[in-house]
């Protein structure tokens, strides 16, 4: 039967729109922490040629204090330094090269910036108890904040041990007691870590969902809530 | 489409249906002789993707058959919808195949029926489109991952309690396991 026009014609216009209604800030913020984070690992490995590169020049800056790109951009190199005579376009690129490095940084601070802003703005609680790096990496491990408000406080304890819990459930290995909680400051104190995790997955889950449903604000509470537990 | 291969027979142009990128190919690979869909008919598929099989589905169903699309996830009916606009048979949903109430006055009686979620409740949500969607007499291709149902069991035994479902509403006409193509998949032809 041929499709009929108007039928297809609405569903796409229905789907179209539940496309658009689909973006929500906390999705752009885990695309925005997922470049910071590739941004992160890439920026170790061109800083590092670079430093190669420009050692060909002025070696003996790379050992002295300071901003190390800014101090390149300044260029001043004395006379008696152990590089090479440089000149002319050689001289030029590496000088280039040096501004685009330190745009690169400050394109990665904007980010960190923004990330750390809009976290307090849409997940006020989950960022007072996790910080807003942790809080964010959860949540991308979740799928979205609608995903992790929905999410019961035991999978949260494990949500980034998935690996380790299905080979509890698959073989008889012994279950996780933490996934990415294991990073949050209070588990990293505490002795008994499992039981920490436990109880700030707990708490995390009641302020996924009050930010979820723009609650009030509790996440400093549950915060202290858990310290004196944990002493 | 997705950077299959294409092949002229006879002045013709072929697509290549990838058994490795399409688990109905991968079926008829293994041995299924029939699915069952025809040019000019009226098909329900869930969990479309990005729209590899469905392409596919398009195309043997021609430009007097039509297809019903069904997937949950915003980011890939972004390139469902762009598939779209080269297909004039398919219909994009963007809706969650588990709720079924939600989208059925944008779907009409279909003679065809495919479902590839990969859910726990895969064969409740499976059942529950095929009574509301199916004509009578129509055919249902579903595929199983069984470690989608339950990671504990043997996927055998959780085969076998899915067809026991399953024959409760339709009679089974083939079935067939997926290896080497996907692990721990099985894939049941039926009528309604």
């Amino acid at each position: 039967m041929v499709c009929d026009k108007n039928l297809r014609k609405k569903n796409i216009e229905l789907s179209e729109n539940a496309l658009r209604n689909s973006v929500t800030p906390d999705i752009l913020m885990i695309q925005a922490v997922s470049m910071f984070e590739t941004l992160d690992s890439v920026q170790e490995v061109i800083f590092s040629k670079f430093k190669e590169w420009y050692g060909y020049y002025y070696p003996e800056l790379e050992r002295k204090p300071g901003n190390f790109i800014e101090d390149v951009i300044k260029d001043k190199r004395p006379i008696e330094s152990l590089g090479g005579v440089i000149k002319g376009e050689h001289k030029q690129i590496l000088l280039k090269n040096a501004r685009f490095l330190k745009e690169f940084s400050e394109a990665k601070k904007q980010i960190d910036g923004y990330i750390q802003e809009s976290m307090k703005k849409i997940c006020p609680n989950i960022t007072a108890l996790a910080g807003y790096v942790l809080g964010l990496k959860i949540i991308k491990q979740a799928g979205s904040l609608k995903h992790l408000a929905e999410l019961p406080a035991s999978t949260i304890q494990l949500l980034g041990a998935e690996k380790a819990l299905f080979r509890h459930l698959a073989k008889k290995a012994k279950s996780p007691k933490y996934g990415l909680l294991f990073n949050h400051p209070l588990v990293q104190k505490a002795k008994n870590k499992g039981k920490a995790a436990k109880l700030v997955a707990d708490k995390l889950a009641i302020c996924a969902r009050l930010d979820y449903f723009k609650g009030e604000f509790r996440g400093e509470d549950l915060r202290k809530k858990i310290e004196q537990k944990i002493k | 489409m997705y950077g299959e291969k294409l092949v002229t027979i006879n002045n013709k142009e072929y697509r290549v249906w990838n058994a490795l990128d399409s688990k109905l190919a991968a079926a008829l690979k293994k041995g299924i002789k029939d699915l069952f869909v025809r040019p000019e008919m009226t098909c329900l598929y869930l969990g479309s993707s990005t729209g590899t099989t469905a392409s596919h589905i398009s195309d043997i169903v021609g430009k007097n058959g039509c297809v019903f699309c069904v997937e949950s996830a915003p980011r890939v009916m972004r390139e469902f919808l762009f598939l779209c606009e080269e297909r004039e048979n398919l219909v994009p949903i963007l809706a969650d195949a588990s709720q079924p109430e939600l989208y059925k006055e944008r779907i009409i009686k279909v003679e065809w029926l495919y479902q590839d979620v990969a859910q726990r409740n895969q064969v409740d949500i499976f059942l529950r489109n095929t009574v509301m969607f199916a004509r009578k007499g129509a055919y249902c291709v579903l595929t199983v991952k069984a470690r989608n149902i339950d990671v504990k069991k043997e996927p055998k035994k959780v085969f076998e309690e899915v067809e026991h479902e399953l024959e409760k509403h339709l009679k089974i006409i083939a079935k067939t396991t997926l290896e080497p193509f996907q692990k721990d998949h099985m894939v049941f032809v039926m009528r309604y």
